[in-house]
């Protein structure tokens, strides 16, 4: 129930990992991303609508109708007409030329409706035509107003108020103002009007995506950020390349551009921010926004990957460049500190050059020329000495590494040249040549020690032959003998035995120290392991019979070639067919298999043991060790130990495996290849 | 039966005991050496037909025994030495012995080589080098009447060994697989992996040589077949 349980956890939070879920989760943060400062633009652009309760309270809106009644009271009170403008003011061609504009403007005009009256002459010119008393049916529009010599602060006039008022001053001109109501269509009035409403309708609907998007967004984000780098819970968390750049880098990269992405944002969108037709603003904004998303959102992932594998510090630029003077430091100046002889030295030729390249700049910089010559003199004699000292002992350290390489190159005969040492290596080059010295001892004694273990195996072997020969050659002479008494036979009986065997162990020891030890010569030829086989075979045949023991000889390819030495091949085949012989169960099988891997051609020789073996294949191939405890057959026991060596000297392997009665002995040795 | 007249010299004098003990077992006169020194003196004062010699000893060892001996004779000379070493063996029949034979031995093995040797430095009414006849060393093999003689003595061989050995004489010192030699002698490919042919090697070897484990003539290359070693 409990691992069930744990299953469904496991499944529901493999989930999150799973990655069409996290590119779903990132298809969504960028949607939200977008439209959230998309709608968070808009709704700062159009700050203030808010408050609009109506068309006429906008700003766009008074603008424009402050700005067309400062146009009309110019107009009238001003500029009058062409002549006008030349009789009275200087410099006409500015006015005829606003003359021309207003009058432009006028023409286009369908909304705004004015009334300008002369309270003296009594008379009035007004552009409603289609009114009895034009001045009510201004003041009755809700955006009427009248304005004249001393009227109060009108608001909605804004700044213009002031101008306006003071060109109504000094006349008796009067003016009234105001936009039809309804608003008709066909000028700027009506395209205002229009826009307002989009306006209004679009913030009403930008509060919501503000709110919603806004959720999704940190929803989103957050998923992503808690998910990067798995592809499950358990998981280490996997870098992605991006992670290799520097994290400080990335945020300086990030910051820039992000101010570059505001900078054009506010600069530009500004112009496309028309509403009535925000298709270029989307797809701009879109753009902008969607680039600085897909890098943003990589970077933020990419920080988050290294905070969770904890290689935020150590990925920074900073760090790394730290760590990496540290390490300069501690490879040069430390160990330069450590070196008893180099310390002292070091820092007081490093302060005293430092200082007195300082001291001679610093006086050839601030005496005359006569100084400064001298100074410059000092300054390269100085220097150049140093240089030379550096060389020398570059040279010298040279000397000594050449020496140090070819000596262990095996040239231990090489010789280093002493003179002309710098001081700072004498001790160490005194070193190296001790070290050869040394070398070339032990080189020697290994040799000795080499020489005087092949006289001694030699030797032996000679000395300990010498008196066993009179002891066979006189048992045997015994035997010769008449001899009546039959216990004196079976005693020379057992004496020519055990003469048999001292003679055989001799031969063996000398033939196992030798093999181990190396000391045979072993050459390399083309065996064919059937016709070795087949040769043991014949050999051996009457033995077998008489043991009534059968050999079955299994062979994968007619011929199985090897390197390895015929003799010593002979002697392993030999020490295993005899043993089996020894130990196999009368009426048994042995069976030899001859096949091949890659790279060895591989022999193996079964039987079933007459008596029970408890005893590890490990300790079987030890010296004098014999599958029959209690050592009462013949055999030295020294027969698989040198079988094992001589095989070894072959580059070939030698196994046994024990099977319960099964004795099975693996010889492998390498392939003859062309 | 025999007057051969042989030197023994050991520095060992129970070895030397022993060793006059077989050969007068089998009618040969007996002298005894115990140093090379007296080995040369007693060579150059009697007539000798074999030399049986030890090669530590003090006063003129062996070996330089040997050199001495052949300045002047061909008397055969058998090395009897418990230096075993292959680099031993060479040393001796360099020297100039004609055998080397390594303590502790096989008396019976003693014997037949020492009648080997005198026979062949004997011998008298030797075969003519007729062209029929296949000899190495002192292994003869007549193609006409398809026998076989060792030191003039006859062996019999039966067909299939007469043919491996023929085989193997014709091109002396050359060495065979097992396959060649079936398919040479035989006259046909082999297909099973019998032992025929190497149990006919043993019994020829048995046949032919002193001692069988180390031929003089018919010698196994292990691993790679068999031949006839040129002489």
């Amino acid at each position: 129930m409990a691992t069930k349980l744990k299953n469904i956890n496991k499944n529901i939070s493999d989930f999150f990992y799973n990655k069409v879920v996290k590119t779903i989760s990132l298809i969504i943060a960028l949607i939200s991303f977008i439209l959230f400062f998309t709608s968070l633009y808009i709704f700062f652009e159009k700050d203030g609508y808010e408050n609009y309760s109506s068309f006429y309270d906008s700003y766009e809106f008074n603008y424009y109708y402050a700005t067309y009644t400062h146009n009309i009271t110019e107009l009238y009170t001003k500029l009058i007409s062409k002549r006008h403008i030349e009789e009275t003011l200087d410099s006409p061609e500015i006015f005829l030329e606003r003359y021309d504009t207003i009058n432009d403007k006028l023409e286009n005009n369908v909304n705004f409706v004015y009334c300008v009256e002369n309270t003296d002459k009594n008379t009035m010119i007004t552009n409603v035509t289609d009114e009895k008393n034009p001045i009510d049916y201004i003041m009755n529009l809700p955006t009427g107003l009248h304005c004249s010599s001393n009227t109060e602060y009108q608001p909605r006039l804004g700044h213009l108020f002031y101008d306006i008022k003071n060109m109504l001053s000094a006349t008796s001109y009067e003016i009234y103002v105001g936009v039809k109501d309804p608003i008709l269509s066909g000028d700027i009035f009506y395209d205002l009007f229009l826009e307002y409403g989009y306006t209004k309708n679009v913030l009403n609907i930008v509060k919501y995506i503000i709110l919603y998007s806004s959720i999704l967004l940190i929803i989103s984000v957050l998923h992503l950020i808690i998910v990067s780098g798995k592809s499950s819970k358990e998981q280490e968390v996997k870098l992605k390349y991006i992670d290799k750049i520097p994290p400080d880098l990335h945020t300086i990269a990030m910051l820039f551009l992000a101010f570059v992405s505001m900078a054009i944002y506010v600069n530009n969108l500004y112009h496309y921010l028309d509403l009535s037709n925000y298709t270029i603003y989307l797809i701009f904004s879109t753009i902008i926004l969607g680039i600085d998303f897909i890098f943003g959102i990589n970077y933020l992932l990419s920080i988050s990957r290294l905070i969770k594998s904890k290689k935020l510090v150590k990925s920074t630029l900073i760090f790394k460049v730290l760590t990496k003077l540290i390490n300069i430091f501690n490879s040069t100046i430390k160990v330069l500190l450590n070196y008893k002889f180099f310390k002292f030295t070091t820092i007081v030729f490093l302060l005293f050059y430092g200082v007195l390249n300082g001291i001679i700049i610093f006086a050839s910089l601030i005496g005359n020329e006569v100084t400064f010559f001298l100074g410059f003199l000092l300054f390269i004699f100085f220097n150049g000495y140093s240089v030379y000292i550096y060389l020398k002992s570059l040279a010298s350290l040279s000397k000594i590494m050449i020496a140090a390489r070819e000596i262990s190159n095996g040239n231990i005969d090489f010789e280093l040249d002493t003179k002309d040492m710098s001081i700072a290596f004498t001790e160490f080059s005194n070193n190296i040549l001790n070290i050869q010295k040394g070398l070339k001892n032990a080189v020697e004694n290994a040799i000795k020690g080499e020489r005087m273990k092949t006289e001694l195996i030699t030797n032996v072997s000679h000395d300990l032959k010498t008196p066993l020969t009179s002891i066979i050659t006189y048992v045997d002479l015994l035997k010769n003998e008449d001899l009546e008494n039959e216990k004196a036979l079976e005693y020379i009986n057992i004496l020519e035995d055990k003469s048999g065997r001292l003679k055989r162990l001799i031969d063996d020891l000398v033939q196992a120290s030798k093999a181990s030890t190396g000391n045979l010569a072993v050459s390399k030829d083309k065996i064919d392991l059937d016709e070795l086989i087949m040769q043991a075979y014949g050999e051996y045949e009457d033995d077998l019979n008489n043991k009534n023991l059968e050999i079955i000889i299994n062979s994968n390819d007619e011929h199985t070639y090897i390197i390895g030495d015929g003799n010593h091949l002979w002697r392993i085949i030999d020490n295993l067919i005899s043993n089996a012989l020894k130990y196999s169960l009368p009426n048994t099988r042995i069976y030899f298999d001859i096949f091949s891997n890659k790279e060895y051609g591989i022999m193996t020789i079964k039987n079933i043991s007459a008596n029970p073996l408890n005893i590890s294949p490990d300790k079987l191939t030890e010296r004098f060790v014999r599958g029959d405890e209690s050592r009462s057959t013949e055999g030295s026991g020294l027969g698989l130990s040198i079988a094992q060596s001589l095989t070894t000297l072959q580059n070939g392997k030698f196994s046994i495996k024990i099977d319960g009665d099964l004795f099975k002995v693996v010889v492998e040795l390498p392939l003859w290849v062309e | 039966m025999n007057n051969y007249t042989v030197l023994v010299c050991d520095d060992d004098k129970e070895i030397v005991n022993a060793i006059s003990i077989y050969l007068e077992q089998d009618n040969y006169k007996v002298l005894k050496a115990y140093t090379g020194k007296e080995a040369i003196n007693i060579v150059r004062n009697n007539e000798v037909h074999l030399i049986l010699l030890d090669i530590m000893m003090p006063e003129l060892d062996g070996l330089n025994a040997t050199l001495k001996i052949r300045e002047y004779s061909n008397i055969p000379i058998i090395i009897l030495s418990a230096k075993s070493e292959d680099t031993d063996k060479i040393l001796g029949l360099n020297f100039g012995a004609d055998d080397y034979i390594t303590k502790p031995f096989n008396p019976l093995e003693l014997i037949a080589r020492v009648k080997s040797q005198i026979r062949r430095y004997t011998a008298l009414g030797s075969m003519e080098n007729k062209e029929q006849i296949l000899s190495t060393g002192n292994l003869q093999l007549d193609t006409e009447t398809k026998l076989a003689y060792v030191d003039g003595e006859q062996i019999q061989l039966t067909a299939k060994e007469y043919g491996i050995l023929y085989f193997l004489m014709k091109n002396v010192g050359k060495t065979f697989s097992i396959n060649q030699i079936y398919e040479n002698v035989w006259g046909e490919p082999l297909y099973t992996s019998e032992n025929t042919v190497s149990v006919h090697i043993r019994r020829i070897r048995e046949k032919i040589e002193i001692n069988p484990k180390e031929p003089k003539y018919l010698k196994v290359v292990w691993g790679i077949g068999y031949k006839v070693e040129k002489y």
